[in-house]
């Protein structure tokens, strides 16, 4: 159950992964994909949607980039008053316990380990779309 | 009184958890991200060996006060086949700049697993973004070093872990 008109925003510096959660969001039915290869560069991605009226609405991104991290990129969001409500999932290699916890107290809406099959990842996304966009659920035939 | 029997101090990059570690990283990933089987073959240590090939991924490791390097060599057309799974679609021809970045992005994920692992039983090892590159542009490794090289089969192809031990 979702808008198929979500803007999503994905960040990775690998492209072979972008392409990879693109696919996912695919086959779930969202078509509306931005991307950006580091933080920095989502920020501005993030800033100019704002600015034209046609709001990123769900950012996944890596953690471990070039520029800027993932966690940082969370930070910075959580600390903008118009971004601060956007749905924020991590992807990341390491699932150390004291990395879990950084993300969770920087207010991270799921966190995603790699490696993970499309069913895992999808599972999540939908998981956190429906408890963050509960008054904007479409069904999808 | 009997004379305590002095043991030489082992790199600890040799350690078994380390190097199975390191195949339970490529396992798990390939099996995961591309449903590819990995079977690995004895490890070997060498002075000097030469990868047959053409592609490969470095990242320098360390573990106060240990250092090496870990190289994974892939062949090009079991990569891209990877790569192919991992997309779920075939390419016809995959440009070299697509091999890279998708090497780089499985072996970021080798790495990521294999740390967590070492680490959750105390190595405190810390490693580099992993550097995708065709093989011949592999930095050269200057002096004789201890060369720990684990082959793995990928779809009746040897693939290899390269461990660099300084």
């Amino acid at each position: 159950m979702f808008n198929t008109n979500t803007k999503f925003l994905v960040v990775d510096d690998f492209s072979t992964m972008r392409k990879i959660i693109k696919k996912v969001l695919d086959e779930i039915g969202y078509k509306n994909v931005v991307e950006a290869v580091d933080g920095r560069n989502a920020l501005e991605v993030i800033a100019n949607s704002f600015k034209t009226g046609e709001p990123v609405q769900f950012i996944i991104s890596d953690w471990n980039m070039p520029n800027m991290q993932g966690i940082e990129l969370l930070r910075a969001c959580k600390e903008n008053p118009q971004y601060k409500t956007v749905p924020f999932m991590l992807v990341t290699a390491e699932s150390e316990q004291a990395q879990i916890i950084e993300a969770a107290k920087a207010g991270v809406s799921e966190y995603v380990v790699k490696p993970f099959n499309a069913a895992t990842l999808k599972a999540k996304i939908e998981r956190v779309y429906n408890k963050t966009h509960p008054s904007t659920e479409k069904k999808v035939a | 009184m009997s004379a305590a029997i002095k043991q030489p101090l082992q790199h600890p990059f040799l350690d078994r958890d380390v190097i199975l570690s390191l195949a339970n990283g490529v396992t798990e990933t390939l099996q995961t991200m591309a449903q590819t089987s990995a079977s690995f073959e004895k490890p070997f240590v060498a002075k000097d060996w030469k990868t047959p090939c053409q592609i490969a991924v470095f990242l320098e490791l360390h573990s106060d006060p240990y250092k090496g390097q870990v190289r994974f060599h892939f062949d090009k057309n079991v990569a891209q086949g990877i790569i192919e799974k991992m997309l779920g679609a075939k390419v016809a021809e995959m440009a070299i700049v697509d091999i890279l970045d998708g090497v780089g992005e499985i072996s970021n994920i080798f790495f990521g697993l294999t740390k967590t692992k070492l680490n959750s039983i105390g190595f405190k090892l810390s490693m580099t973004t992993p550097f995708p590159c065709e093989s011949d542009t592999l930095p050269p490794i200057i002096g004789e070093k201890t060369l720990l090289i684990i082959p793995f089969r990928i779809e009746n192809t040897l693939c290899y872990v390269e461990l660099i031990l300084y």
